[in-house]
């Protein structure tokens, strides 16, 4: 909350400064077309093509990763253990006292790639199409999972799997999207505003769940004079052989999922305010596997641990059609022109729900117009489980070429990054 | 197009490898290792109990054989079966075989004990229609000679295996308020008798390894014609109210044993970040003997070596647990309560983290004081066992 609070006052200085400052009519932020003001986010945006002032394809690709426990130079580490000794258990107790004392383990990826067709019609509408695959996943351990094996029980003997909990989706997506250009209103230098909305077809190809299902994460207690452990796990997911049997595209559920955008535009001093929300709706995916995973021991013996954890496995409980919900995306963002060639922006990614864990993160980019076709773009991102990390892209916006290439190093720069983004896209237009 | 398949295809790559993370692998393993703890090592404690349980004697006896007659917990004998002809000299001899005397951990100390009370019951069946007295019947006790024959006398009589004061291990049998057994036709003869002099000579010779065997000696009144026969078995129990020599008894023995199954480098590097492990144990004894353990354990199945003699091993301190107190003949009035603490090392607790290890225990045996020697088992005589360990290793901490 003290996020969004800090967010808003931001936000406001942001309009607050861009009040009284015109763009001088020669100045590159004069000549932007509208749709490439829209900086470009590394995070999910459907309306992100449907912008284009173009006719044409695009073919993109991006991807995500972030952790809160490795760096690169970690995971260097690891790999060259791994590739010529082995690792250790004292190697993996080194790798859980990187974990961060009281957030636990968390993870996400998030991955995209496909085409787009569209281009905008007359009146200020634009449609574009969309067929693309796509994968979300993401994982959080909670801290007091790993306490145990990280802290001992020396301070504290009692242990939770907390909150505890893992997904992801991989699925094929069919989308249309439009966005309406009004203005501008009121005057000839009034506010322009831009609608959006859309909606997508999800076919999930591959599915798993995995979650803690006892409230608050079950009981482990660890004391010299006993040990007590009641913990249950459910497993949610799509067999891979049953898989492999059907088609790529598989029968294996479907769902339509609807975005919203709102933009607003003062064109003459460079201030825009957007809005969007993503995923709304819900996917069914059928033929899901469902196991159970249970362990309740309490005993004086430590062998009857030994033998319930070896005794203990994922049962297959039924297999059932799971509703889920995607990721949904909320992103309130802001951008002004600091001066004839630089433009701002920050936005905010807000967690609202779904079933997969996503954090609150903040995005604060500048792109550099020094020629106009030729952005070039450095900024932060801030939260998202990772601390401070750091982007930077270039892109040509031509009329009958449109490259772009972004890339994030998150948690860090470069080897102490814990994450990494980057995406390419490339558009050929009429 | 050169220029931009250049730039995508090398920004790819780079994604690619800093994603994998193998543009940032270290120089060597240890600048690896080290990367893990960079922010130095923090201390991880961990207590575990290992066992809190209570240990009956019953529980070092083979499986399913302890018994209990008149409040003693004892080990029967398997069953022998023979024939006895009822002619008017008969010479009976049932073997008991190495297999059939097993009392398991037990077995040492009740070889070089004295065994006080011994339960004998012959069973004894006529099938035929005519009434068979057998007089002078005596049962004893005697070794082999190789070939399996009977040891006799000039005069045809067995030659008893003795105490070591010389007394004959035998004794004369009939029934209650009888000099003679009678077995009724077409009817069973049940004798009890208290055999510990046999017993205690059988078991020695059998524990030793030697051929012995019970004979029964006697005359029988059924030695007509057709010569009548009986078909007896004999059913010997061992009740555990022994003797023990003032020194003690010494039991060893090796256990092969399931470790932590981490390979060689693992364990040398869990090895290398554990400080110390405590065990600790709480033990209230409940039973009439006070014991001394020594303990060695060597990684790898060894088999029987002598532990305490291989260079390598890890040897404990000695372990004493008192023995509880006891009235004069050896039963248990109050149990001893001992703590015992051993500590080992990293290196130490090594050989307990590979696939197996051989453990060997050497362990003193000696009755509670006060009871001259004498240390009655009953079945409410349990060890109560409170064992804990505390592990405290080294990790690699967060910056």
């Amino acid at each position: 909350m003290r996020c969004f609070l800090a967010l808003t006052v931001l936000l406001a200085g942001l309009a607050g400064a861009a009040h009284g400052q015109a763009v001088p009519e020669r100045s590159q932020g004069a000549r932007v077309d509208f749709g490439y003001r829209r900086t470009p986010t590394l995070r999910v945006d459907p309306f992100r093509h449907v912008m284009i002032p173009h006719w044409g394809f695009v073919f993109s690709v991006g991807a995500r990763g972030v952790n809160n426990v490795l760096n690169f130079r970690d995971i260097g580490a690891l790999i060259k253990i791994n590739d010529e000794d082995s690792i250790l258990v004292g190697d993996v107790l080194d790798v859980l006292g990187l974990v961060p004392r009281g957030l636990g383990i968390g993870g996400a990826a998030e991955g995209e790639g496909g085409f787009y067709l569209g281009g905008p019609l007359a009146g200020g509408l634009a449609i574009g199409l969309s067929a693309k695959g796509r994968g979300y996943g993401a994982f959080e351990l909670d801290d007091d999972a790993i306490a145990l094996l990280r802290d001992g029980n020396g301070a504290r003997q009692e242990f939770t799997l907390g909150d505890s909990r893992g997904a992801g989706i991989a699925s094929m997506e069919f989308g249309v999207h439009a966005v309406l250009r009004i203005g501008p209103v009121y005057s000839a230098d009034g506010p322009r505003i831009t609608l959006g909305a859309g909606a997508r077809q999800v076919r999930p190809v591959v599915y798993g769940r995995v979650r803690s299902t006892i409230e608050n994460g079950g009981r482990i207690a660890v004391t010299g004079d006993s040990i007590i452990a009641k913990i249950e796990l459910e497993s949610f997911y799509t067999p891979i052989d049953e898989f492999e049997a059907s088609t790529a595209f598989g029968d294996r559920g479907s769902g339509i999922v609807a975005d919203f955008l709102v933009r607003v535009e003062w064109p003459t001093n460079g201030l825009a305010l957007e809005a969007m929300v993503a995923n709304l709706g819900s996917v069914t995916v059928e033929r899901v596997e469902r196991r159970i995973f249970q362990l309740d021991v309490a005993t004086t013996l430590l062998d009857s641990v030994i033998q319930a954890l070896e005794d203990a496995e994922f049962v297959i409980r039924d297999t059932i059609d799971l509703d889920l919900t995607l990721p949904r995306i909320v992103r309130f963002g802001a951008s002004v022109w600091a001066n004839r060639i630089l433009q701002l922006d920050i936005s905010a990614t807000l967690p609202v729900g779904g079933d997969f864990p996503r954090p609150f993160a903040v995005d604060v980019g500048s792109t550099w117009r020094f020629v106009r076709t030729l952005p070039l773009r450095v900024g932060l991102v801030l939260g998202d489980n990772q601390g401070v990390g750091f982007s930077g892209g270039i892109a040509i916006e031509g009329r009958t070429i449109f490259l772009q290439i972004a890339g994030q190093s998150l948690g860090g720069l470069f080897k102490q990054a814990s994450g990494v983004a980057g995406r390419f896209e490339l558009g050929l237009f009429f | 197009m050169k220029y931009l398949r250049r730039i995508t295809g090398g920004a790819l790559t780079a994604a690619v490898a800093l994603a994998a993370g193998t543009a940032c692998e270290p120089g060597s393993i240890t600048e690896a290792r080290d990367q893990l703890k960079r922010g130095g090592l923090r201390t991880l404690e961990l207590t575990v109990v290992v066992t809190q349980d209570s240990v009956v004697i019953a529980d070092f006896l083979p499986e399913g054989v302890d018994t209990v007659i008149g409040g003693i917990s004892g080990v029967p004998i398997d069953r022998q079966t023979f024939i006895v002809p009822a002619v008017a000299s008969f010479l009976v001899p049932v073997e008991f075989g190495g297999n059939a005397i097993d009392f398991g951990d037990f077995e040492d100390a009740i070889r070089d004990a004295t065994i006080n009370v011994a339960q004998a019951r012959l069973v004894l069946t006529n099938d035929s229609a005519q009434q068979v007295v057998l007089s002078n019947v005596i049962v004893g006790v005697v070794e082999l000679n190789p070939d399996g024959s009977v040891p006799l006398d000039g005069g045809g009589a067995p030659v008893y295996d003795t105490t070591a004061t010389g007394v004959p291990r035998s004794v004369a049998v009939a029934d209650p308020g009888s000099t003679v057994l009678t077995v009724p036709g077409n009817g069973t003869d049940t004798v009890d008798l208290d055999a510990a002099l046999v017993v205690d000579g059988l078991v020695d010779l059998v524990l030793d390894g030697r051929r012995a065997a019970v004979v029964i000696t006697g005359s029988g009144s059924g030695g007509g014609f057709p010569v009548t026969f009986l078909v007896g078995t004999m059913d010997l129990v061992v009740l555990l109210d022994l003797t023990l020599p003032g020194a003690g008894v010494e039991l060893s023995s090796n256990t092969v044993q399931d470790g932590a199954e981490l390979d060689a480098a693992d364990a040398e590097q869990v090895a290398e970040r554990v400080t110390k492990a405590t065990f600790t144990a709480t033990v209230v004894n409940g039973t009439p003997f006070a014991v001394d353990i020594d303990l060695a354990f060597l990684d790898g199945d060894l088999g029987d070596a002598d532990l305490f003699a291989l260079p390598g091993a890890v040897v404990i301190p000695r372990i004493t647990l008192s023995g509880a107190s006891v009235d004069a003949a050896g039963r248990v009035t109050d149990p001893a309560t001992t703590t015992v603490t051993i500590e080992l090392s990293g290196t130490q607790l090594q050989p307990l983290l590979r696939e197996q290890f051989t453990s060997r225990s050497r362990i003193s045996l000696r009755a509670s004081a006060g009871s001259g020697g004498r240390a009655v088992v009953r079945p409410g005589d349990i060890v109560r066992l409170d064992a804990r360990v505390a592990i405290t290793i080294q990790a690699g901490e967060n910056q």
